[in-house]
């Protein structure tokens, strides 16, 4: 897999890598904040739910207790069992049932807890019905709702359930108590109490919560709320520890998670547990995670916002560049860069604008040079011009020189054929120093021929120097100025050539003793091919190799002209490709 | 260059400000909500009676289940008219109410309205259980006579609810089918001990005349009254039971109770007033009792058309009187006394309310109100108002008695009676029991 960062535009990456790690960052501040809140608020939850659950279920405790106490007391009240033992005549009877009546008429108004008591016996005097204490016959007693649980105990408490009297159906948890006396079973007293006070205390200060009273045996006594049925939770609570304590119910239906706090106390045998909707405690937390979530957003969007225009000022120099880069073009309109830049862009610009005009420099000599070179070509091919043909010519000449008997043209016409073999020399702009040599002494032995004894020459070279490279035909327009110009008014002329290393050079040097160069340009202009050919020589030098090697003419002190030639030492021609 | 960083830090700045006070904004505007209107409602608490603050009025009186219906009715029509003022009713019989009321007034418990018995109106005047009715209750439209009771050092402490006579119910349509013939207003004593006689011969077995009244208290007062022996109490606080007179009536009910014309102490002990089943006229049981002239529409709605009213029988005064039925007060430990009263107000004065409560606690003692009542009476009203028009005339001056003494008419004179309706004491005993036990009473 190639590195994006390698792929991708510089901006989308820029924009894309910092937003992703703004809303990772964000998203895993959000979710911690989230977990470890909720985390913390389900055991504070807990825990001061169970406090909550202890203190009411203490208070629960102590009025259920009272009952218990109140119904323990009254039962074994002296009235209570002699009325009970029915041993007395019509008119004791008549005036026990007043004083107990009376009596727990009075527990009845003191304790505002108390909705009415009712007492099962045998053959009771019924009381009126709107009172708030009632005789009963105990064959009713199997009807009620606590006669199930009477069964096995001497006492127990009955559910919650409707108790219907003169102010209508009211809700009523029932205390009912055996009286024995001698181990006799005389009768049931009921002590109702209002159901909706315990639900008050039950609910306590915070309306809206799940909680049961459940009694000894976990059977449910009230709810109030919507809390989870019966079976759902009885597995939960461990009845026979008296220790409260929660459990986090994993729900399955609708109503999902629940926390379940349940108070158990040593000195109670009542259970209290509330049901908490686990999205209800969390749902602060979420409300927090969603809250950092919301600024999280915003921030993202914000640092979106500044990202996009911080990428944008960081990559528009960069753009700029690269389309400036793109629509470059030799000599074309060039794209401006900004000049404002201060710091790196401005480098990278300023630099890249030296390198367009080191470019352009560069472009420009070389295109000069170019066009030199193939001026240089070009008249190397017009001096080339049918060479062969020439050649050819010159063979056909020279054998009608001989056949016409004229010795001497006939070797003017081989020398010739000799100078024009090395001037092609297949085309090569470089020749041995030997092969220049040789054209150059065919050249002199045609001019002595002309001349005469006149005209001589001198050529010093050493035998290792022979075997480097030259331009070719660079000695001939010196030497034919030099006998063309130089010589002109006289009759006889020295030319001496040199060949020597100077330094890593090739320096030769074309002494002649004519009239030197003043004469020469005072007089006749110059002969076309003879300047023609000098500054070819100049040309193709300069061309080829520039500074510092050229041609330097001057008068020598002694007469005559000095031509110095300066050339790099060549051991082998140089190839095509270097020019 | 520099500026335009400037104004992008500055950008971000205000971006970032403008979140954090988005978040804010819910909490502090919530914490100025709750601020602004937590003093207003404390100060509206404390100056003066809010005129909306909710406020729950605890109620409590006795009665059938007539009276009970027609209150809760009315409480009902308060509240929509006030819907700030709700009501905890507590109402039951008469059996143990002055029990229950006088252990909540003693656990400081007591309701903020309670109906009282112009009995014990005395007592809780001079306890100081009651307040003051002024100004919220206007006594102006109520009969001096009846609206004086309720009053104490020149203040109103509790409004007459309605006036009664104290009368007779017999089973009309029983009496028909066995062919005794009926009391008549202005009947007299001798009359009714003959009526009793005389129907001995018709009354199949299980039936009888009358309740035993051998040892009731109110009954022998109509018996004393009538026999020119004035008050059984003085207004100024003295036993004044004369003693032949008293025996002769509780030997005139034992000779009943011989003949089989009222029933045995146990049946009769088992009579419970009103109640559908254990009311023993209402069962068939007994032909007569006594009645206050606003109770007929309780029977009749346990039996229709079955029962009528009679004077109570006189010897050489009149038997009956009026009487204010009940009273309505105000308890000292009301945290609501402005509203309460303001209830009360409403309930003895308006319009409304006496439309809804009709006559269930006697013609209403408002004037006005009664007049109105009146006008378009049922059958049934106008028979209550016939017995309080016959009583009217020359009917005994009611008083509310001296303070003091309503232990003695609860529970000394009561013990007394079952005694004597079970047969243990003679009139006599009973006479000299009564006298000992008053003794702890004088003042």
């Amino acid at each position: 897999m190639t590195n994006p960062f390698k792929k991708f535009r510089i901006d989308r990456l820029f924009f894309n890598s910092y937003a992703t790690v703004l809303i990772i960052v964000i998203a895993v501040t959000a979710w911690t904040s989230y977990s470890n809140s909720s985390k913390a608020l389900v055991q504070t939850t807990s825990h001061y739910q169970q406090q909550l659950l202890d203190e009411l279920n203490n208070e629960i405790t102590t009025r259920l207790v009272m009952i218990e106490q109140i119904s323990l007391s009254s039962s074994r009240d002296n009235e209570m069992t002699h009325y009970l033992l029915n041993r007395q005549d019509e008119f004791e009877r008549h005036r026990s049932r007043v004083g107990v009546e009376s009596a727990l008429g009075n527990l009845t108004y003191a304790i505002p807890l108390i909705q009415g008591i009712d007492l099962y016996m045998n053959n009771p005097i019924p009381s009126e019905r709107q009172s708030y204490i009632q005789f009963r016959d105990i064959n009713d007693l199997t009807r009620q709702v606590y006669a199930q649980c009477l069964d096995k105990n001497d006492f127990c408490w009955s559910k919650e359930y409707n108790l219907s009297s003169q102010q209508g159906e009211i809700p009523v948890l029932s205390f009912a108590r055996k009286i024995v006396y001698n181990d006799d079973y005389l009768g049931t007293l009921v002590i109702h109490i209002k159901a909706n006070e315990i639900r008050r205390l039950l609910t306590g200060n915070t309306a809206g919560s799940n909680r049961i009273l459940a009694d000894s045996e976990g059977q449910q006594i009230m709810k109030i709320g919507d809390p989870l049925e019966q079976n759902n939770w009885s597995q939960w609570v461990d009845l026979k520890s008296d220790k409260s304590g929660y459990v986090h119910i994993k729900g399955t239906g609708p109503s999902g998670n629940t926390l379940l706090v349940y108070s158990r106390m040593d000195n109670s045998i009542w259970t209290l547990i509330e049901f908490t909707s686990w999205n209800e405690i969390t749902s602060s937390s979420l409300k927090l995670a969603e809250w950092i979530g919301l600024i999280g957003l915003a921030a993202v969007l914000l640092v979106l916002f500044l990202t996009l225009l911080i990428s944008r000022q960081f990559t528009k120099p960069i753009k700029q560049l690269v389309t400036a880069m793109r629509q470059y073009s030799l000599g074309g309109e060039k794209v401006d860069l900004p000049s404002d830049y201060q710091n790196e862009f401005g480098y990278l610009f300023a630099g890249y604008r030296k390198q367009n005009e080191r470019i352009d420099e560069l472009y420009i000599s070389l295109e000069r040079r170019h066009e030199q070179q193939k001026k240089a070509e070009i008249e190397a091919l017009q001096a080339n011009i049918n060479p062969h043909f020439l050649y050819n010519m010159l063979d056909q000449l020279n054998w009608m020189a001989i056949e016409a008997g004229q010795e001497e043209l006939s070797r003017i016409l081989e020398l010739m054929g000799r100078m024009f073999r090395i001037g092609l020399s297949n085309g090569n702009s470089f020749i041995k120093i030997s092969d220049e040599l040789l054209h150059i002494q065919c050249y002199l032995e045609i001019q002595q021929l002309r001349w005469g004894d006149g005209l001589n020459y001198v050529i010093e070279t050493e035998p290792e120097l022979e075997e480097l490279f030259v331009p070719k035909l660079i000695l001939q327009p010196f030497v034919e100025n030099s006998i063309v110009h130089g010589f002109n008014k006289l009759d006889s002329g020295i030319i001496s050539i040199l060949m020597e290393q100077s330094g890593n050079a090739l320096r030769v040097v074309i002494d002649d003793n004519g009239s030197g160069l003043r004469q020469a340009e005072d007089k006749q202009p110059r002969r076309h091919t003879g300047g023609y050919g000098i500054r070819n020589v100049r040309e193709r030098i300069a061309g080829y190799f520039g500074e510092p090697f050229g041609v330097t003419l001057k008068e020598r002190e002694e007469g005559g002209t000095r031509v110095e030639i300066m050339l790099p030492l060549l051991t082998e021609p140089p190839s095509k490709a270097d020019f | 260059m520099i500026k335009w960083k400037r104004s992008l830090s500055l950008l971000a700045a205000t971006a970032l400000i403008g979140i954090l006070a988005a978040c804010g904004g819910n909490g502090e505007t919530k914490n100025s909500a709750d601020s602004a209107g937590k003093p207003a409602n404390n100060t509206s608490t404390e100056q003066q009676a809010p005129s909306d603050e909710p406020v729950k009025l605890r109620i409590m009186w006795w009665g059938s289940q007539p009276r009970h219906e027609a209150t809760l009715a009315a409480l009902d029509l308060y509240t929509k008219n006030n819907p700030n003022i709700t009501f905890e009713p507590e109402y039951s019989g008469m059996d143990g109410y002055l029990d229950k009321l006088s252990t909540q007034a003693a656990a400081k418990n007591a309701p903020d309205i309670v109906q009282l018995d112009p009995g014990w109106i005395p007592d809780w005047m001079s306890r100081g259980q009651l307040l003051d009715l002024a100004p919220e209750v206007d006594v102006s439209k109520f009969d001096e006579k009846l609206v004086s009771a309720g009053q104490l050092d020149g203040k109103q402490y509790a409004m007459p609810l309605g006036s009664v006579a104290f009368g007779m119910v017999y089973d009309k349509a029983a009496m028909d089918k066995l062919g005794i013939e009926n009391p008549q207003n202005g009947w007299t004593w001798d009359e009714f001990f003959a009526l009793a006689k005389e129907s001995k011969s018709k009354l199949p077995k299980g039936q009888y005349f009358s309740l035993d009244y051998g040892g009731n208290y109110f009954m022998y007062s109509a018996y004393q009254y009538a026999k020119g022996k004035g008050q059984v109490i003085t207004d100024e606080g003295h036993f004044n039971v004369d003693q032949a007179t008293f025996v002769e009536w509780a030997a005139q009910f034992e000779e009943l109770r011989k003949e089989g014309l009222v029933p045995p102490a146990d049946v009769n002990a088992s009579d419970k007033e009103h109640d559908p089943q254990m009311d023993l006229m209402a069962a068939g049981k007994v032909l007569m009792r006594y009645s206050f002239s606003n109770n007929l529409g309780t029977w009749d709605s346990i039996k229709p058309g079955a029962y009528a009213l009679v004077t109570m029988p006189r010897a050489e005064e009149a038997g009956g009187w009026l009487k204010p039925s009940m009273f309505l007060g105000v308890t000292n430990n009301s945290k609501h006394a402005v509203e309460a009263k303001k209830f009360v107000d409403w309930f003895v004065n308006s319009q409304e309310a006496g439309d809804i409560l009709q006559t269930f606690r006697g013609l209403p003692a408002n004037k006005e109100i009664a007049t109105a009542l009146e006008a378009n009476m049922s059958d049934l009203d106008k028979v209550g108002l016939g017995l309080l028009r016959a009583t009217e005339p020359d009917g005994q001056k009611w008083s509310a008695g001296a303070g003091g003494w309503t232990n003695f008419i609860d529970k000394d004179w009561v013990l007394v009676r079952d005694q004597l309706m079970f047969g243990k004491v003679s009139p006599e005993q009973a006479f000299e029991q009564l006298k000992e036990a008053s003794q702890s009473y004088e003042k």
